[in-house]
């Protein structure tokens, strides 16, 4: 029971979801699987807007992009073909990561990615793509992934704005990717999310996108590893020596579960599996 | 606040609370066979299906699920004749304090319903979100086999 909750709306059109958020000038939250708001409640939450009738529950495959909309449920992503195939799997392999069975079909792509606990998954694998997020409020905007996890999306989007899709642009050419999740158990929180996008060009790195996950409270783009790796041989003595020093210098957050030390050794030698992976990949 | 749903095939109006939880709505309309166990949607206990999908009914708000389909265990057999998955469970030894049962039966048919030859991996797959801390799962994974098996011979 949500003691703190007195009032409940589902509008059918986008524009009063967003009026009816205004009205509750902090009060009202957004409510989409559901999964978060209940876990987590927050009391100062008394009203709930309910996004079901918003008909943003679609995969859309364009000529050189898909869109999803934010109410698509990650169990829904893991059952299109497109989605399968997508960017060699990538954003298969992190839905099929997230939660367990019962709560893939509640939680919906743009919970995983607003909510945005340490642990979720999807975005890591979003941030190596370009991905774009359609957020409405005050008329509509398009945010690049890598700007929108510059502060945490719950500081970034003023209470009424509401992320209605996401577009991803499909790569094209020699590439490959990999995710990789690090768990103690199949359905737990991540320790450590590594997503990798990778062209290769004569045995070097034309071009390397790296993420993680699990290591702060936002997920990440490793800029300083991938600047190292770009027109770097892909020689694997190489890549680990460099992963050796870059992956020293990276913050790593306190984790009850664990040390720092083990992240970062897992961090090590996942982000040179998920290269690794990549590769083959193409 | 009224809700209309269909729960077990009988369409049925409900009196809930803006803030209260499909779990609570269910028990409270006598429909116990949806466990109460952690209720933060880690255990599978209180699994129901939601739309034919199985989902925690205690990280469903019921308010929110006004025009929609509930099944819970009951809506599966009659008393005097369980279905096959609920014999299945029996017959193979799968059910020993019994509380994770109705889960397991509910995530069991959701999957059955879907696939019906599932893998060793798509068994595991489907019921990862179901804790049962008596069995050891071997038993479990032999129990929905067992149910494949006579739902082949049945068609």
């Amino acid at each position: 029971m949500l003691e703190n909750i007195k009032d409940y709306f589902r509008p059918s059109k986008l524009n009063d979801a967003i009026k009816i958020l205004k009205t509750g000038k902090g009060k009202y939250s957004i409510l989409a699987g559901g999964t978060s708001i209940i876990q987590y409640p927050n009391p100062k939450i008394e009203g709930l807007v309910s996004l079901r009738d918003l008909k943003l529950d679609y995969i859309k495959k364009n000529k050189d992009s898909i869109k999803i909309g934010a109410m698509t449920r990650i169990s829904e992503l893991l059952e299109d073909k497109v989605i399968k195939e997508f960017a060699k799997g990538l954003i298969y392999k992190a839905c099929d990561k997230i939660g367990s069975t019962l709560n893939r079909n509640l939680i919906t792509v743009g919970g995983n990615i607003v909510q945005t606990y340490k642990w979720s998954d999807l975005p890591v694998a979003l941030l190596v793509l370009d991905t774009k997020l359609k957020i409405s409020g005050n008329g509509t905007k398009k945010i690049p992934i890598e700007k929108f996890f510059i502060k945490h999306p719950k500081i970034l989007l003023k209470n009424y704005e509401i992320l209605t899709e996401i577009e991803i642009k499909e790569p094209k050419g020699n590439y490959g990717t990999d995710f990789i999740k690090f768990s103690y158990t199949n359905v737990d929180h991540c320790l450590v999310d590594v997503a990798v996008y990778v062209e290769v060009e004569k045995d070097k790195f034309k071009n390397i996108k790296i993420a993680f996950g699990g290591i702060m409270p936002l997920p990440f783009r490793a800029y300083s590893i991938e600047k190292k790796l770009k027109n770097h041989p892909t020689d694997s003595i190489l890549v680990n020596r460099i992963l050796d020093e870059e992956v020293k210098k990276i913050n790593i957050g306190e984790d009850f579960r664990t040390t720092k030390d083990y992240k970062r050794h897992l961090l090590k030698v996942l982000t040179y599996d998920a290269i690794a992976n990549a590769i083959s990949a193409i | 606040m009224k809700v209309k749903v269909k729960i077990n095939n009988e369409l049925k109006e409900l009196e809930v609370k803006e803030g209260e939880l499909l779990i609570e709505v269910l028990r409270r309309e006598g429909y116990k066979g949806v466990k109460k166990g952690c209720l933060k949607g880690e255990c599978g206990a209180c699994a129901v299906l939601l739309n034919n999908r199985p989902v925690n009914s205690c990280l469903v708000l019921a308010a929110d699920i006004d025009g929609m389909e509930v099944i819970t265990i009951e809506g599966l057999a009659k008393e005097t004749e369980p279905n096959i998955i609920q014999k299945s469970f029996v017959e193979a030894g799968a059910v020993q304090c019994g509380y994770c049962t109705p889960g397991m039966v509910i995530s069991t048919k959701a999957l059955l319903d879907r696939i019906s030859e599932p893998t060793d991996e798509e068994i595991k797959k489907a019921l990862d979100g179901n804790l049962c801390r008596c069995t050891g799962y071997v038993k479990i994974i032999d129990a929905v086999k067992l149910a494949v098996n006579r739902l082949k011979i049945k068609t």
